[in-house]
C-alpha cells in the first residue's frame, strides 16, 4: 500500500520533471526527443564527414563517432543524475519542509527522468547505428546494455545521495561537484582515445577511474559486439549496491540533523 | 488516535551549517541548545479536537512539525493511527506554469492520495474551491485567494483522519472562511480529529473540545477551552514586567494588582448569578482601589456568551473618559444600559488596565466575576444574541 503510493508519487514527479523542464514551450516534451537527435546528428556529421576522424587500426570512417557517442550518451546521464541528486534536498526544500517524504527515495525521480532521457537518445543512436552506419546489434547486446545502464544509474544515484547529504551541511559541495565532474569527464577517455594518452595516465585510469569500468563495457558492445562477462558484471553490481548501502545508512544516521538543517 | 509521550525537542544552534556535521563525526560540541519542547505529553481520541495556543515561540509550530513527521524528536514518542494532513502543507509543490487540474493532481499525490482516489474527488475539489472554468488555465493567472481556496480544498478532501490547521484559517474572504469553517465542522461530525493552532481565541472556543496551552516549550495546561484561554491570557499578562507589590492575589483574577477591583454589583446587589430579562434596565457597578498613582487607568467589562465568545465589551478608554487616580483612592465606576441580549447564559468579565487594552499593563483582570441568564424577552420577540430594533416598512411597488 505504502510502496504503491510511493511509486505513484515518484512516477508523477518523474513526469513532472519533464513537464517542468519544458513547461510553457510550444513543443513541450518533444524537446526531450529533439535535443539528442540533433546532438547525435551533429557529432556524426562533424567527426565523420568533416574531420574524417578514425580510430587507430580501424578503416571505418564512422568508428570514431561510434566510439565518442557510445561513451558520451551514458556519461551525460551519469553526470546529470549525480549532480542533480546531490542538490535535490536543497531544490525540493519547499516540499521536504512541508510534507513528510522519505529522504532516501524521494529524489529517485531524477534517476528515472535521466534514465528515460538516456533511453531516448540511445534508441535513436541504435537506429542510426543499424540503418546508416550498417552495423549489427542483437537483442542480447541491447539487454546487456540495459542492465549496465541500470547499474550505472543506481551508482550515480547513490553517489548523488551521498553528496546530497553533505550538501545540506556544506553548501560548497554543489560548486565543487560541478568542477569535479568536469575534471572527471576530461580525465576519462570519452572524447580522446586511450592509446594517445601518456603511460602514467593510462595506469591511473585502469586503477582509479571507476567510470572506465562502465565505459569499456559500452565500447565493447558498440565497437566489438561483445557481451559483458560475469567477471565484469559482478564488480559493477557490487559497486552500485555498496554505494547504495553506504548512502542509505548515512541518511538513516543523519536524518534528524538533515531535517533540522534544511 | 494520537498519543504523545514525554516529547522533547532541542534545536542545536550552530554558527555555520558545517559545524553540525563536524560534530557528528568528531564528537566535539559546537552548538548552543535551544529547548523547543520539553517533556510534553497528551493524547487525542478519534473525533476529538484539540486547540493549541501559546505566545510566540512557545513551540506550537515545532510540535506540529513533529506530529506531521517533518522533524524528528530527540526523546519521547508520537504514535499515530491513521493519516495526518495539515494546512501547514497548504499548496506545497504548486507550479505556476501548470494548470489548476495538474496542480491538484501533484498536490494530491504528495498528500498521499492514490490516482483512483484523486479521480473520485477531483470534481468535488473543483466545485468546493469555486475555480470553475479556470481549472484548465495555468496557476499564474489565478488570484491569490483562488490559490488558497484550491489548496484548502485539496487538503480537506485528502480524507485525513486528523487535520492540522496551523494559523491558516484566514483563507480568502469572509464568505470562503465561513465555508471552510462549515467544512471543518462537517469533517468533525464525520468523526475526524482536528488540531487547531491559532491566536484567534474565538475560533479556538468554537472548534475545540480541549485546549493545550504551551509556554516556553512546556505544557502549561490542558483544559476546556474557556479556562484554557483564560490561562493563556494570564501568560500574556505575566509577560509584562510585573511590578510585584507583595499584595495578596485576589481570589479570582490576576494582574499586577497596583489597582484592584474590590467589589461588584448588578442592579445594586452582589450575587454569583442573576436572572435577567431582555430589554430590562441594568446597572453594573465596579468598586476600585488604587494602590498607587496611575494616570492612564482604564476600567472595562466584557459580556461573553456560553461558548465564551465575546458578545459586548467596553471600557473607559473607548468612552474617552480619563480617570486620574492617586495612591489610596477608592472609586466606583457604574455603567447603565438596556440589556438588549437574546435568551441564554452569559458571564461578565471585569478588568482594569493601563492604555487601550490589557497588553500594556494588566492591573487586574477578573474572568467571569458573575454569570447571568436571560430568561425572558420583554417586548417584541426576536431571534439570536442581540436585539437590533430595526424599523420595518413594506411598500407595494407593483400590483398584479
Amino acid at each position: 500500500m505504502l510502496t504503491k503510493m510511493y511509486l505513484a508519487l515518484i512516477k508523477n514527479l518523474t513526469l513532472q520533471d519533464f513537464r517542468d523542464r519544458y513547461a510553457g514551450s510550444v513543443f513541450g516534451s518533444l524537446w526531450a526527443l529533439i535535443n539528442p537527435i540533433v546532438m547525435i546528428t551533429v557529432y556524426l556529421l562533424v567527426f565523420t564527414e568533416i574531420m574524417g576522424a578514425r580510430l587507430a587500426g580501424s578503416s571505418s570512417l564512422s568508428s570514431f563517432s561510434i566510439f565518442l557517442i557510445s561513451g558520451l550518451l551514458p556519461w551525460l546521464a551519469f553526470s546529470s543524475t549525480l549532480t542533480r541528486t546531490a542538490s535535490a534536498f536543497q531544490e525540493k526544500k519547499s516540499i521536504i519542509t512541508k510534507i513528510k517524504v522519505n529522504l532516501s527515495f524521494f529524489p529517485l525521480y531524477i534517476c528515472f527522468s535521466e534514465f528515460i532521457t538516456l533511453l531516448i537518445s540511445v534508441t535513436f543512436f541504435i537506429f542510426v547505428y543499424v540503418l546508416f552506419l550498417k552495423q549489427d546489434i542483437n537483442i542480447l547486446l541491447v539487454l546487456n546494455l540495459l542492465v549496465l545502464f541500470c547499474f550505472q544509474q543506481l551508482f550515480a544515484y547513490s553517489l548523488g545521495l551521498l553528496f546530497g547529504v553533505l550538501n545540506v551541511f556544506f553548501r560548497d559541495i554543489r560548486e565543487f561537484l560541478t568542477i569535479f565532474m568536469n575534471i572527471w569527464f576530461w580525465m576519462t577517455p570519452i572524447v580522446w582515445v586511450p592509446s594517445i594518452a601518456p603511460e602514467w595516465l593510462q595506469k591511473i585510469q585502469e586503477n582509479v577511474n571507476i567510470y572506465l569500468w562502465f565505459l569499456s563495457e559500452y565500447r565493447g558492445i558498440f565497437l566489438e559486439g561483445n557481451t559483458s562477462s560475469i567477471e565484469n558484471f559482478g564488480p559493477l553490481f557490487l559497486l552500485a549496491f555498496l554505494a547504495l548501502c553506504i548512502s542509505l545508512s548515512l541518511i538513516k544516521m543523519l536524518e534528524r540533523e538533515i531535517r533540522d538543517a534544511i | 488516535m494520537l498519543v504523545v509521550k514525554n516529547l522533547c525537542k532541542n534545536f542545536r544552534l550552530y554558527k555555520k551549517p558545517s559545524d553540525r556535521i563536524v560534530e557528528v563525526f568528531f564528537r566535539k560540541s559546537k552548538h548552543e541548545i535551544f529547548v523547543a519542547l520539553s517533556k510534553l505529553s497528551f493524547s487525542l481520541k478519534h473525533g476529538q479536537s484539540l486547540g493549541v495556543i501559546g505566545p510566540n515561540g512557545a513551540g506550537k509550530s515545532t510540535l506540529m512539525k513533529i506530529l506531521t513527521g517533518l522533524l524528528i524528536p530527540d526523546e519521547g514518542s508520537v504514535s499515530i493511527d491513521g493519516h495526518i494532513t495539515g494546512l501547514i502543507e497548504l499548496g506545497t509543490g504548486f507550479n505556476q506554469e501548470l494548470s489548476g487540474r495538474e496542480n491538484i493532481r501533484n498536490n494530491a499525490l504528495l498528500l498521499g492520495m492514490s490516482s483512483k482516489q484523486f479521480e473520485s474527488v477531483l470534481s468535488e475539489i473543483i466545485s468546493f474551491a469555486e475555480i470553475g472554468s479556470y481549472i484548465n488555465e495555468p496557476l499564474k493567472i489565478y488570484s491569490s485567494g483562488m490559490v488558497m481556496r484550491l489548496a484548502f480544498a485539496i487538503a480537506i478532501h485528502s480524507k485525513p483522519k486528523c487535520f492540522i490547521i496551523d494559523e491558516a484559517l484566514s483563507v480568502g474572504d469572509a464568505y470562503f472562511q465561513q465555508k471552510c469553517t462549515r467544512k471543518i465542522m462537517e469533517f468533525r461530525e464525520n468523526g475526524g480529529s482536528l488540531i487547531l493552532v491559532s491566536h484567534d481565541m474565538n475560533a479556538i472556543k468554537l472548534l475545540c473540545d480541549k485546549v493545550l496551552v504551551l509556554n516556553k516549550g512546556r505544557c502549561f495546561a490542558i483544559d476546556d477551552p474557556e479556562p484554557a484561554v483564560n490561562c493563556y491570557n494570564k501568560i500574556l499578562a505575566g509577560m509584562q514586567k510585573s511590578i510585584t507589590l507583595d499584595a495578596p492575589t485576589s481570589e479570582s483574577g490576576y494582574g499586577t494588582l497596583r489597582a484592584e477591583i474590590l467589589h461588584y454589583s448588578l442592579n445594586g446587589i452582589k450575587l454569583n448569578s442573576y436572572d435577567l430579562t431582555s430589554g430590562a434596565f441594568v446597572s453594573l457597578k465596579l468598586s476600585i482601589l488604587a494602590r498607587c498613582s496611575i494616570d492612564d487607568l482604564v476600567v472595562g467589562f466584557l459580556i461573553r456568551d456560553r461558548f465564551g465568545q465575546d458578545v459586548f465589551g467596553t471600557n473607559t478608554f473607548l468612552d474617552n473618559v480619563q480617570i486620574p487616580v492617586t495612591e489610596g483612592d477608592k472609586f466606583d465606576v457604574t455603567w447603565k444600559f438596556i440589556l438588549n441580549l437574546g435568551l441564554g447564559k452569559y458571564t461578565i468579565t471585569a478588568a482594569i488596565h493601563r492604555g487601550p487594552d490589557h497588553t500594556q499593563e494588566c492591573l487586574h483582570w477578573s474572568d467571569a466575576i458573575c454569570g447571568f441568564e436571560v430568561t425572558e424577552l420583554d417586548g417584541k420577540q426576536f431571534i439570536g444574541l442581540c436585539r437590533l430594533e430595526p424599523s420595518l416598512t413594506i411598500k407595494k411597488v407593483k400590483s398584479s
